[in-house]
């Protein structure tokens, strides 16, 4: 049995199944990210004393890895164009860059992280270092996830482009969103963790 | 290809333009920083390049600039939840304004002043302390 609408667009929406579907997932990340920049505000508006992102963190890391993102977000838009026109070639070097530079961001994520346990610096010492630890590590979480979703579409999954050419352009497109909203989730990280 | 795909060189020209916005944005955030302004302008700076840059995001590789009603109708509603979200407990906080605040003049374990905090390769932390920050 066929899965419906997987490519022709449910009449009561305009919209695929797959697309409607991760938007609405979309919309449950907004409210669990939404979530933690609320704790954050309390926790910050009801501090005696908190300090400055730009004093502990390392502020030249942060902006690589915003630089690394947003160009990933861009390779990935680029992959999703590139099976629009029907070439499989470039869509394979755009979503593989996609993939090497969530790899890029996860290392230097990773030397943040040991620079500031050796510093002494763990989510227990205060509400700064819990809300930094808890919200890039979460981020950090949905960076993996994306990097195994998006391998897959390159390896195996990619079969599907022989067979289905539409419904694997719009797989592509599903995680090109969730891809976004992850860059997009880090731009606002960025500046009020780092350097507010 | 397409009539639908004929658009897509355009837009790929786009999304290189969007990119280099993006990377402009994130220096001039990062640039804005150093002037070290009091918190709310430094907040609402961040923010409002934050916003900009995520409407770029949004609007162009998530193809919203023109998305189906049925799209719009779950952003609005999750945009309303949000908003609910992040403004109710400041009820909460509003309520205690003003009100001695039960920290003001607690050493901390990651302040360097407090004798006993470990210290950074980044000027240590200093921080928003004192009893004169605790609105922050």
């Amino acid at each position: 049995m066929q899965i419906p609408y997987t490519v022709e667009e449910r009449p009561e929406t305009g919209l695929t199944n797959g697309k409607f579907g991760i938007w609405l997932f979309l919309a449950s990340e907004v409210m669990l990210f939404g979530s933690l920049f609320s704790a954050l505000i309390v926790l910050r508006m009801g501090a005696g004393s908190w300090p400055h992102g730009w004093e502990i963190l390392n502020i030249p890391i942060g902006t690589i890895n915003t630089m690394v993102l947003i160009g990933s977000s861009v390779t990935m838009v680029m992959a999703w164009a590139s099976l629009r026109l029907n070439n499989f070639g470039a869509f394979r070097k755009y979503l593989g860059s996609t993939v090497l530079l969530a790899l890029v961001f996860l290392v230097f994520k990773a030397i943040e992280y040991n620079e500031k346990f050796q510093h002494g610096y763990f989510p227990s010492t205060h509400n700064f270092f819990a809300t930094y630890f808890t919200m890039t590590g979460l981020h950090g979480l949905h960076v993996i996830g994306g990097i195994i979703v998006n391998s897959y579409l390159l390896f195996p999954g990619s079969a599907m482009w022989k067979t289905d050419p539409e419904r694997f352009t719009n797989r592509i497109e599903y995680a090109g969103l969730y891809w976004h909203f992850v860059d997009l989730v880090w731009i606002f990280l960025f500046p009020i963790l780092y350097l507010l | 290809m397409s009539a639908h795909d004929a658009d897509i060189p355009k837009q790929v020209k786009a999304f290189k333009l969007v990119f280099a916005a993006l990377a402009l944005g994130t220096v001039l955030t990062v640039a804005v920083s150093t002037f070290h302004l009091p918190i709310v302008a430094a907040v609402v700076v961040a923010l409002l390049i934050a916003s900009a840059k995520g409407s770029l995001v949004a609007g162009w590789f998530m193809h919203l600039r023109a998305e189906k009603k049925a799209i719009y109708a779950v952003l609005a509603l999750t945009v309303f939840f949000f908003a609910f979200l992040l403004l109710w407990p400041l009820l909460d906080i509003g309520g205690g304004m003003g009100k001695q605040n039960v920290m003001d003049g607690v050493k901390q374990p990651w302040d360097p002043h407090s004798g006993h905090g470990a210290t950074t390769g980044h000027g240590g932390a200093g921080g928003e302390s004192g009893s004169n920050q605790s609105g922050n």
